[in-house]
């Protein structure tokens, strides 16, 4: 009787998550807030690494912007992302943010491409306390016409004294305000979607949790 | 006592994910031999769809259905037998519109990949809606006939309830018989295909082969297939549902 313990299996890249945490480091988000931030990154790194699968395919890379924008990670897979410490200071340049994000998101896709390796449609995950700051406009047209094209998925958190009302005029999906910076459960959630996606095939929609961190 | 013409065993597992998930399997299957014709069907239904077990299980039950009819009222030759996968992934269709319409509900419910096949002596035809794939062995060599379509994104799949659904057939006819078929849904494509280019890691499918072709009872292989797929080894490299068809031309 033949052993079927002698069935091989094929080596095979694995298809990759990759998801864009943008986030404000004006100097309004000073104090509890980025405290609150950075307990939260160390706990979505923790849930990631939690499920196996998610580790070896989600990709996160961290981008950040104040007066300036700085790329703090590199896409990285979750079983290696180190959560950084990050501090807060200066202006809100969201825009510049925006547009680096999907860049960074393009060149990722030209690297798969290149590599032959599998992926899913990519995620932005914004979190500000702010508004956009003037000529946000192109970075909006940018992410409507993405979001239309499916080339990424773009949410937009706002934290205690966020102009949710500009922040509306960003992305076109209506961005959601956190509650009681309430980091550590919208990471939970963040880390929980990231892994539903992960082992996904859906036409367009994901059933996400429940986002009981936040409102609409 | 009619000779055996096909040793056939399939088996259709629950995935990891689905049981965290609390969701069923979504994965379906349904075969018959008729004679000297072997008609397989297996389904995968879309996780996002309320209803995909049974769209998964109607579309299965449904093309194989159409498959028995084609053999039994029509002249069945390699050229028919290409119209035949076609006719039974439009019988699925039909049978899922209906009862989407019975329930009242959206036919994006039941939505569900589809891979259809008829294989004789002397010829075998595929098609295939969505992702999974093919396999066939002959004289020792494996061809992979249908695969995972390439999409820009790994979770972009065409299902069979989709409005353009016709668009993304892919056929694989006027192949001569394997002695070998193997068809799988895309719980297993991974551990089965070399990516990119989908062709068969051999590794995996000869020991499956061997199995087949050994002869034993099917309801006995079957209970070894059904056994493999729920293995702490398979499910360490695929948490998703998994269905396997296997297939030995006797004789």
């Amino acid at each position: 009787m033949v052993d079927l313990a002698k069935v091989e299996f094929a080596e095979n890249p694995e298809p990759r998550c990759p998801c864009v945490l943008l986030l404000d480091t004006s100097g309004s988000m000073g104090g509890t807030p980025i405290a609150s931030l950075n307990e939260g990154l160390k706990t979505f790194a923790t849930s990631l690494m939690g499920d196996p699968l998610a580790a070896k395919r989600v990709e996160v890379a961290v981008v950040t912007f104040d007066s300036a924008v700085r790329v703090v990670q590199e896409f990285i897979t979750a079983d290696q992302f180190q959560p950084p410490i990050l501090n807060a200071d200066g202006g809100t340049d969201m825009a510049s943010g925006i547009t680096k994000a999907l860049d960074i998101i393009e060149a990722r896709k030209t690297q798969y491409k290149s590599n032959g390796i599998a992926y899913y449609r990519p995620w932005v995950f914004m979190i500000t306390d702010g508004a956009p700051n003037a000529g946000y406009e192109a970075a909006a047209q940018r992410i409507k016409s993405d979001e239309q094209k499916k080339r990424v998925a773009f949410f937009t958190v706002g934290v205690e004294g966020a102009n949710m009302e500009l922040l509306e005029q960003v992305a076109p999906r209506k961005p959601l305000r956190l509650l009681n910076l309430n980091f550590n459960e919208m990471f939970v959630w963040l880390s929980t979607s990231m892994q539903r996606v992960s082992q996904s095939k859906p036409e367009d929609q994901v059933p996400l949790p429940a986002a009981g961190w936040g409102t609409v | 006592m009619q000779p055996k013409t096909w040793n056939v065993a399939g088996a259709s597992v629950i995935g990891s994910s689905h049981l965290k998930l609390g969701l069923p399997c979504q994965d379906a299957h349904d075969y018959a031999v008729h004679g000297e014709f072997l008609l397989a069907a297996i389904a995968d239904g879309a996780g996002s769809a309320a209803k995909a077990e049974i769209g998964s299980k109607i579309a299965a039950n449904a093309a194989r259905g159409q498959l028995l009819n084609f053999c039994t009222n029509a002249t069945v030759d390699a050229k028919a037998s290409e119209q035949a996968v076609l006719d039974a992934l439009e019988a699925a269709r039909r049978a899922l519109e209906e009862v989407a319409i019975k329930d009242g509900v959206s036919l994006r419910e039941f939505a569900t990949t589809l891979i259809v096949l008829i294989a004789s002596r002397s010829f075998m035809a595929v098609a295939q809606i969505g992702d999974g794939g093919v396999v066939g062995c002959w004289e020792g060599e494996l061809k992979t006939l249908t695969r995972p379509p390439i999409g820009e994104y790994i979770n972009e799949v065409t299902f069979l309830t989709s409005d353009n659904y016709r668009d993304h057939i892919q056929l694989a006819a006027n192949y001569p018989c394997p002695e070998r078929i193997a068809a799988f849904t895309d719980g297993l494509q991974m551990l089965a295909l070399q990516y990119p280019d989908g062709e068969p890691f051999g590794g995996f499918f000869k020991p499956l082969f061997s199995l087949i072709a050994e002869g034993d009872e099917d309801k006995k292989l079957t209970a070894q297939l059904e056994e493999f797929l729920s293995s702490q080894r398979l499910n360490e490299r695929t948490d998703d549902d998994k269905t396997l068809l296997l297939a030995a031309h006797t004789g």
